[in-house]
């Protein structure tokens, strides 16, 4: 059993201090793929606040499979469930723009550049890019947040950083 | 790896390894085509400090801030037969004496008043062990509680997590439909 799985235990039985160990070890990742998704500061926070609760339904983990992949996925759920109470999904960022466009002679290596561009890329391939190239999760594990086949993933990935380029290049920047 | 290697690589899809990451590195013309892929890196936002106490205070507590005492079996059947008229033959007691209880049939769906689930999960102690704890406060995520199962509420409810171990330790005294 993983650490985190142990960690899980101890925090569904009332361990408040496992659970705050939870929290520190993936309450970044929980938090900006929240935003990511929302596009939204507070609905970030209130997704983030959702999935560790959520996490407690320790029955529902599979010790198996990817922790770090089970808890985006809690994520993403709470993520979806916000947005389709809410109706804002236009304009909360999964159809939209997140942040303005930054100012072209920015440098395009920035996380303001780069964010701005992503945040125009469409969800799907946006989501993929976050997820592989930002969070740094294997494929596999992608894979099972996204629910779809690895390959899936892969061809998601080229499409996105081809778009993100793209969107970058016609920003102004030189890539 | 060349230059062309890590382009096809990119562009095909394929993860960025670690042979990959050394040769932008080291390689200042691939450093700056791919500085894309180094801002993702670095463009993780983190929570605000105040998110990390305000989920630790939602956390559900096992130890219950208000403490609701039913001491005898009369009272349990009492409490079961008000929630039964309450939310609809939500919980069917077959036995309810404290010390051996036969079977307890809890239906799916409660009523979406979250108020419910507290009562549900007073009635249901009372019914194992003649006292009932239960936490409010612990409970405070309310708008899941609506409209949830019994078994959704596990996180939220120590009833409900008693229910849940109790199903799967001793399943012939426990029925969750």
């Amino acid at each position: 059993m993983t650490e985190d799985a142990v960690l899980l235990t101890k925090a569904a039985r009332g361990d408040r201090a496992a659970f705050a160990t939870l929290y520190d070890r993936h309450a970044t990742g929980v938090f900006a793929y929240a935003l990511r998704l929302t596009g939204e500061q507070s609905s970030a926070e209130d997704v983030t606040q959702e999935t560790f609760l959520a996490l407690l339904g320790s029955h529902r983990f599979d010790p198996s499979r990817s922790f770090g992949a089970w808890l985006l996925t809690l994520a993403r759920n709470e993520a979806f469930d916000l947005l389709r109470r809410r109706k804002v999904r236009k304009e909360t960022g999964l159809d939209g723009a997140l942040d303005p466009p930054a100012p072209p002679g920015t440098d395009p290596g920035t996380r303001e550049a780069v964010d701005a561009a992503l945040s125009a890329v469409p969800e799907e391939f946006r989501e993929a890019v976050w997820l592989c190239d930002g969070m740094e999760m294997s494929y596999q594990e992608a894979a099972e947040v996204m629910d779809c086949e690895i390959g899936t993933v892969g061809s998601r990935v080229a499409r996105g950083r081809k778009l993100l380029r793209e969107q970058l290049s016609r920003s102004g920047y030189a890539v | 790896m060349r230059c062309d290697e890590l382009r096809k690589r990119i562009e095909e899809g394929q993860p960025v390894d670690g042979e990959s990451k050394a040769h932008i590195t080291g390689c200042g013309r691939c450093r700056e085509e791919f500085s894309f892929l180094r801002a993702l890196r670095s463009s993780m936002p983190e929570p605000p400090a105040g998110l990390r106490a305000r989920v630790l205070e939602a956390m559900p507590l096992r130890q219950p801030a208000v403490r609701w005492q039913v001491p005898a079996a009369a009272a349990a059947m009492a409490m079961a037969l008000g929630l039964g008229v309450l939310i609809g033959r939500s919980v069917e007691a077959r036995s309810v004496t404290p010390v051996e209880v036969q079977k307890v049939v809890v239906v799916q769906k409660v009523s979406p008043d979250e108020r419910d689930a507290f009562v549900l999960g007073v009635a249901l102690e009372s019914i194992y062990g003649g006292q009932v704890s239960c936490d409010y406060q612990g409970m405070s995520v309310k708008k899941i509680h609506a409209k949830k199962s019994v078994m959704e509420m596990v996180p939220y409810c120590p009833v409900a997590q008693k229910l849940e171990i109790m199903s799967r330790e001793r399943p012939e005294l426990v029925e969750i439909q």
